[in-house]
């Protein structure tokens, strides 16, 4: 009988192979698609992404994680739009422009959906326009920009302003994060909210797609 | 190019050993003959290189609180510049992984292979660097060469603005591939820049000065002050 707890377990190992195997037979055996997406792949991101937080593990093994994650993914998503399951809200998320980090922003993506959201990522270079004509475009509820540089994290506030300008605050949070931010820095250009670190930056915007940050 | 300056262009022999745990090679069975092309690829392609001059120091002040360090018509400002108090002689530089992958279709590969590719790149600016800085022993007698790098450790050492300075001591850092942008974020993105220097009253290391302090990349304990 398929284990959710095995899947989980090769998923925190980054056994892509095995862990498609497992989500497949676990299909096959009539398991529901939630329940395996719940119970075996966002457990297994769950415990990496805590993992990761307290210097357990670092960037590979999560890289590894996320990637077994897309493995079981590609065979779990045809069942679970079959079966209506919602997503949990969407993100929108890039690196601001004149920045072409993203390691960090690709951290963020991957513990994200390993929550359950929904992630459009744009990618690196990002002007704050195309965020906000994005997250219209998908009906985001989150912003998430990244930024590296004290020289490109002023571009920011520029995504903040959009927002503003747009009508859309309050509707469109913008959460910010990157290795020169900080909270004071994020209170000074009126952004939602600042995380420190991926898991943190997952944990908030599940928080708000819920509705209960 | 400034008259001086100099560029070399080490070997480059990367070691699969060392990128296999880099990228965790154990769980990526299904994938692996993708993961020893782009190895294959990448190592013949790329070609690390540095450029480097000397430089002499025209004279130190304090601005405010801040040190300024006059070099060869640049005015340089940052904390971590008061280490080059007592210091006459720095090797501005630049060194770089190469550009030869910089336009390498990826298309094709798991979604992981700009990560495999980063940390062959990687390597190689290994390569450049420990080529510059044998050089700077070797040819300019430094027994132990530190180096400043504006943009490194906590935003406040040697801003990241000051970067584009750098590059005007060294002339023209495209004959090895390097660009700079607006930014001042250096292209490729497996570049190092900086002013090395010697001294036996200092011991310095930008990467103590950084808060993050459970980074895995750490190479000395968290200090401080300067």
């Amino acid at each position: 009988m398929a284990d959710m707890k095995a899947i989980s377990e090769f998923l925190q190992k980054g056994r892509a192979k095995d862990v498609k195997e497992l989500v497949q037979k676990a299909l096959d055996e009539g398991i529901g698609p939630q329940e395996i997406l719940e119970q075996g792949l966002l457990d297994g991101m769950n415990i990496i992404g805590q993992k990761f937080k307290n210097n357990e593990v670092f960037v590979p093994e999560v890289l590894i994680a996320a990637r077994a994650m897309n493995g079981g993914m590609e065979i779990l998503k045809p069942h679970l739009i079959s079966a209506n399951v919602q997503d949990k809200g969407t993100v929108v998320i890039g690196t601001v422009k004149g920045d072409l980090h993203d390691i960090g922003k690709n951290l963020v993506s991957m513990m994200m959906k390993g929550k359950g959201l929904q992630v459009v990522d744009l990618g690196t270079d990002v002007p704050a326009a195309r965020f906000v004509q994005e997250a219209i475009a998908h009906n985001a509820k989150i912003i998430a920009c990244s930024a590296l540089l004290t020289t490109t994290m002023k571009e920011m506030e520029q995504v903040v302003k959009a927002v503003d300008e747009a009508g859309l605050r309050g509707k469109i949070r913008v959460m910010i994060g990157g290795a020169p931010v900080t909270d004071s820095f994020c209170r000074s250009i009126n952004a939602d909210r600042y995380t420190p670190d991926a898991t943190s930056a997952a944990e908030a915007a599940l928080a708000f797609c819920q509705n209960i940050a | 190019m400034s008259t001086d300056s100099i560029i070399l262009h080490p070997e480059f022999i990367p070691s699969f050993e060392r990128f296999a745990h880099t990228i965790r090679i154990e769980a990526l069975d299904d994938v692996r003959d993708q993961v020893e092309q782009l190895f294959a690829v990448a190592s013949e392609r790329l070609k690390p290189a540095a450029i480097l001059r000397v430089a002499y120091i025209d004279g130190f002040s304090t601005e405010g609180e801040l040190p300024a360090v006059h070099i060869e018509g640049q005015d340089f400002r940052g904390k971590a510049l008061s280490v080059l108090k007592d210091i006459h002689r720095v090797i501005p530089y630049v060194a770089t992984c190469g550009t030869e992958m910089e336009s390498f279709d990826l298309g094709g590969f798991d979604f992981l292979a700009p990560y495999w590719l980063d940390a062959i790149k990687l390597q190689a600016l290994g390569t450049a660097r420990k080529a510059l800085f044998d050089y700077c022993r070797t040819k300019y007698g430094m027994g132990k060469p530190m180096s400043l790098n504006p943009g490194s450790g906590n935003v406040d050492i040697w801003p990241i603005q000051e970067q584009q300075k750098l590059f005007n001591l060294l002339g023209e850092t495209d004959t090895i591939g390097v660009r700079l942008t607006e930014s001042s974020l250096m292209i490729p993105n497996k570049s190092i820049s900086g002013l090395i220097f010697t001294s036996p009253a200092v011991d310095y290391e930008s990467c103590a000065y950084c808060e993050r302090l459970d980074c895995p990349d750490r190479r000395v304990p968290y200090r401080q002050t300067l």
